[in-house]
């Protein structure tokens, strides 16, 4: 039995469907980022689960009741919105009241729970500012402190760092991954979490599983290891990860024992899983995509086993690594390596395409050829 | 509260229902008086005498006499002596009245735009020694009751001989609506970008061609929304215009349609056609210009 | 401090602004500025016949109306009634325009057609206003009465006009009738600039209808519900005089003798004009009154939304 699902859930807008056919099952106590590019239907599909946009057709199901007809206030859940509505003409202190004055609490029970929420995001000293007085940061930590009092089976969050410069992202996402682990650890309201984003980074590192979504449809539901690993299709792959990945259109063919993959009169050595991959199509030779990630290409300067004779078109030094811009025959290839690589542009290299880093694609399907799984 | 109040779609299905109700109450209690006077135009006077009023008139009852009377003079020979007698003098007076509050308002309208518009941008664009005490000054004369300067204006255009004339109703209305425009140009000027304008004066424009080239192109809209409220507000004026007129060179529409409804024995379908064709020029203009007129209304917040 | 380069070119731009805006305040200054300040100078003097008669009585006008057993009571009487008059008018025209600005804040279909209704109480001339409900209080053939009369909630005909508890009420629901759209309009652009994100996590809150309306709507709203205020005060102040012109004269007895009625009748009828003056300078003075006790009164730090954007 999962804590929430979605089934089947469409949501039509005039002229426009927003999200097709969603199913989706959501673990208790788990950190389910919602995945993808603007307009994919990610916002739209929290909200919905939110309550604040009546679904077209499909059911949600909390813990086993649907709760597809109840209304928003009644499904026991706190939202963080993206631009945190905070209400600008109260303190801080009343904004994460609000709510427990709402239903009644009596108010030495909400100075604690205030006071509290307050210290678990780093407040206390806040409490009688008003929002406008606060920088983003502290905006972003009353909003969740607001999300916190109440104590709700499910946090919905809309991109809610997005509207913070890139250093504090990143402090934020380390203390949201802290407050997610602690939640779970607490007590038995397990803190699930579900995460809107677009940035694949936040993905990446909050998430226990990912559900990457695309023009209104769910395209791959898998922790971020497997979705890095084991993308499902052409858009999966170059969508996480960044840089993204190098894609090379030519075709795939079975050659002794083993699969080859060549394209532009070059061959690259494609390893037994792609065999698997041929056999499974039933055919010699198929037209393929191949996908390598910048860092799993390996830059030398003499020829190697599974290497490939490149030109250098442009280094640029980011720091911990660098990313090279290279070119073989019409392609252009990004790799990252390391920094203490001497190549300079203009340099002619050597790259190795380690078979099992590597991936294939229908070149039609734009699936991932070598998954076994549905 | 109800029995629907605990689902979505019932809570959708009771708004539903009090925005439609809201809706009906509030638009009949908007347009009943004016639905109703309209009504009263038509129909015969003999009809209008009786109680109770007929509502929903028949096509015996209706008439348009009373039109006909606005603009041409004509008694309805069909009618009683008595009936006929209520036409009074007075009634042929108020097309010409109407086309005086007209021009009136349209001269008003020309020196508001004229004057107000490079007041505007002055006050929005320059800083000048004095820019925001002349500019509240001005907001201020608006808060003075027009019954206060009544006495001495009433005495000083007596000295100059221009009581009753147009022209002096002009000057006044145009003092009384220029605060008015000249704010709401300048606020609309500061939501334009200055870059505009200096792009012109990088480009070899002067003062007045940057003005005629740039700057009204790009302000149209609240230079509209500004002439069409200091015409209405020229239109409507009562205080001055009752006590400042004497003859139909000058009594705008407000005296002649006040002095109507008054007198003893005017014929109520008369009055309530006169009062229709009064209001027909500022609503007309408020409805083929709505966009400018709500905008002007809401161009503080902007 | 700028530099003799930089205080030039504030000069120059001094002069010539004054240069542009010279016409529009000439004639400010010569229709307004100029009879203010001959209008106090009147209330100093007195007239007869609307003569002036050369004596110079100084503040005898003033305490006149204040004190003068024939002129007093009349003062103190339209005191009474324009308060009575601005009070209910102001408050019935807040909360009806509020109420029709919540509503059409609301998207469904018919609000567009709905603003478009609420133009015409505003385009109408005020003594057209005035004539219309003229003619729906007409005690003999009136729309009202016959309504009344029709649904049977009165056995007879009676008149609003000529009733001196009535007629008060008469010009205050013809004068809201009118006044409400503009309101309503102020109220909309200031309800627009809430942002819905707002009302949703309001919602999210539990908080329920008339929670909302209270603790986020009406503090948020609040900037805009002061010059409401304001505006409509001056306008109750001033506006109903159209409508006392035509529907009432005043009367019956002194029922609907406004201040702003009463200077009318002072200077035109009975050619006080020293003593109309004075009173004139009463009403301004009471006007700036309210002014400040509402902006001052009614000022406290204001949170706006844009405080927080995203």
């Amino acid at each position: 039995m999962s804590f929430l699902k979605l089934e089947g859930v469409t949501k039509r807008f005039p002229g426009f469907l927003a999200v097709d056919h969603l199913n989706l099952d959501v673990e208790d106590g788990e950190f389910l980022v919602l995945l993808g590019p603007s307009g994919c239907g990610k916002t739209t599909t929290l909200r919905m689960v939110a309550g604040l946009e009546v679904q077209t057709k499909g059911r949600i199901i909390l813990q086993d009741k649907d709760i597809s007809d109840v209304p928003p206030e009644r499904r026991d859940m706190a939202m963080v919105f993206q631009n945190l509505a905070l209400y600008p003409h109260m303190t801080v202190f009343n904004n994460i009241a609000f709510y427990l004055q709402n239903i009644g609490t009596p108010k030495e029970t909400i100075r604690k729970k205030v006071e509290q929420g307050a210290k678990t995001v780093g407040i206390e000293e806040l409490l009688q500012r008003y929002p406008d007085q606060l920088s983003g940061g502290q905006r972003q930590r009353v909003a969740l402190a607001r999300a916190l009092v109440r104590s709700p089976k499910v946090f919905l969050l809309d991109e809610p760092l997005s509207s913070l410069d890139a250093k504090l992202r990143a402090g934020m996402r380390s203390e949201l991954k802290l407050l997610h682990k602690n939640l779970r650890e607490a007590g038995e309201q397990k803190g699930t979490f579900i995460y809107v984003t677009h940035d694949q980074v936040e993905a990446l590192t909050l998430g226990t599983r990912i559900a990457l979504m695309n023009k209104g449809a769910l395209v791959q539901l898998a922790t971020p290891h497997d979705i890095y690993r084991r993308p499902r299709n052409l858009f999966a792959s170059t969508f996480v990860g960044s840089p993204s990945m190098n894609l090379i259109e030519g075709l795939l063919e079975k050659a002794d024992e083993t699969a080859v993959f060549r394209f532009q009169n070059r061959r690259i050595i494609a390893g037994p899983a792609a065999l698997t991959a041929l056999g499974r199509a039933g055919c010699e030779r198929i037209p393929a995509v191949l996908g390598i990630r910048p860092e799993s290409l390996k830059v030398v300067s003499e020829e190697a086993v599974h290497s490939l004779e490149a030109g250098v078109i442009t280094v640029e030094p980011l720091g911990q690594t660098l990313l090279m811009n290279l070119r073989i025959g019409e392609c252009m290839l990004v790799a990252l390596v390391n920094p203490d690589l001497q190549m300079k542009e203009g340099d002619s290299v050597n790259v190795v395409f380690q078979p099992e880093a590597l991936h294939f694609f229908d070149p039609k399907t734009e699936e991932n050829l070598m998954r076994s799984d549905p | 509260m109800t029995l629907f109040a605990d689902s979505i779609s019932g809570r959708k299905r009771r708004k539903q229902i009090f925005t439609l109700v809201g809706t009906l109450v509030v638009a009949a209690y908007i347009l009943a008086p004016i639905a109703w006077v309209i009504v009263s135009s038509f129909q015969k006077e003999v009809a209008l005498e009786e109680r109770p009023p007929h509502f929903l008139p028949g096509p015996e009852i209706l008439t348009l006499s009373h039109y006909g009377f606005i603009f041409t003079g004509n008694v309805p020979k069909d009618a009683t002596i008595m009936i006929q007698a209520m036409y009074t003098m007075s009634g042929t007076f108020i097309l010409p009245a109407i086309i005086n509050s007209i021009i009136i308002a349209l001269f008003v309208t020309l020196v508001n735009v004229v004057l107000g518009l490079p007041a505007g941008h002055a006050f929005a664009r320059y800083r000048f020694y004095g820019n925001r005490p002349v500019f509240l000054l001005l907001l201020a004369t608006r808060l003075l009751p027009a019954i206060s300067i009544i006495i001495p204006m009433y005495i000083l255009l007596q000295q100059f001989n221009l009581l009753d004339t147009k022209r002096a109703l002009v000057g006044i209305y145009s003092a009384i609506t220029l605060p008015f425009t000249i704010w709401i140009l300048k606020a609309y000027f500061q939501n334009i970008p200055v870059e505009y304008e200096e792009a012109a004066r990088m480009d070899g424009c002067g003062y007045f061609r940057t003005l005629l080239r740039v700057v009204i192109p790009l302000a149209r809209p609240g230079i509209i929304a500004a002439a069409i409220f200091a015409f209405m507000t020229a239109y409507d004026e009562f205080v001055f215009a009752t006590v400042l007129t004497h003859t139909m060179t000058s009594k705008t529409q407000t005296v002649v349609i006040a002095a109507l409804a008054q007198g003893l024995s005017a014929s109520r379908g008369l009055i309530a056609a006169s009062a229709v064709v009064c209001l027909l020029p500022p609503v007309l203009l408020s409805l083929l210009l709505r966009k400018y007129v709500v905008q002007g209304l809401t161009a503080r917040f902007l | 401090m700028a530099s003799p380069v930089e205080r030039k070119h504030f000069l120059r731009t001094t002069a010539f602004a004054y240069r542009i805006l010279l016409p529009s305040l000439a004639f400010v200054f010569v229709f307004i500025g100029y009879p203010l300040f001959y209008s106090i100078s009147i209330a100093f003097k007195e007239y007869k016949y609307g003569v002036p008669t050369g004596n110079v009585i100084w503040f005898k006008n003033f305490l006149d109306i204040l004190t003068n057993p024939t002129v007093a009571p009349l003062f103190y009487n339209s005191l009474v009634v324009t308060v009575k008059f601005a009070v209910v008018s102001v408050s019935a025209v807040v909360v009806i325009s509020l109420g029709i600005a919540l509503l059409m804040n609301e998207r469904f279909r018919g609000s567009n057609l709905l603003k478009i209704a609420l133009l015409l109480p505003y385009a109408i001339p005020g003594p057209v206003n005035a004539v219309i409900w003229n003619w729906i209080y007409d005690p003999s053939f009136g729309v009202l009465n016959g309504l009344l009369f029709r649904l049977g909630l009165i056995k007879d005909y009676f008149t609003i006009t000529g009733n001196p508890n009535l007629a008060l009420w008469g010009i205050i629901f013809a004068y809201v009738w009118k006044f409400v759209p503009y309101s309503a309009f102020l109220f909309l652009a200031g309800l627009s600039t809430i942002p819905r994100s707002v009302y949703e996590a309001a919602q999210m809150d539990r908080a329920g209808t008339w929670r909302t309306f209270f603790k986020i709507t009406l503090p948020l709203l609040m900037p805009v519900f002061q010059m409401v205020l304001v505006i409509q005060t001056i306008f109750a102040l001033l506006m109903h005089f159209g409508l006392v012109f035509v529907l009432t004269r005043g009367g019956p007895g002194n029922a609907t003798t406004t201040l702003a009625w009463l200077i009318y009748n002072e200077s035109f009828t009975f050619t006080r004009f020293g003593r109309g003056a004075a009173m004139a300078i009463f009403l301004s003075l009471i006007m700036i009154i309210f002014i400040y006790v509402y902006l001052v009164a009614l000022n406290p730090e204001r949170r706006s939304v844009r405080g927080q954007e995203a």
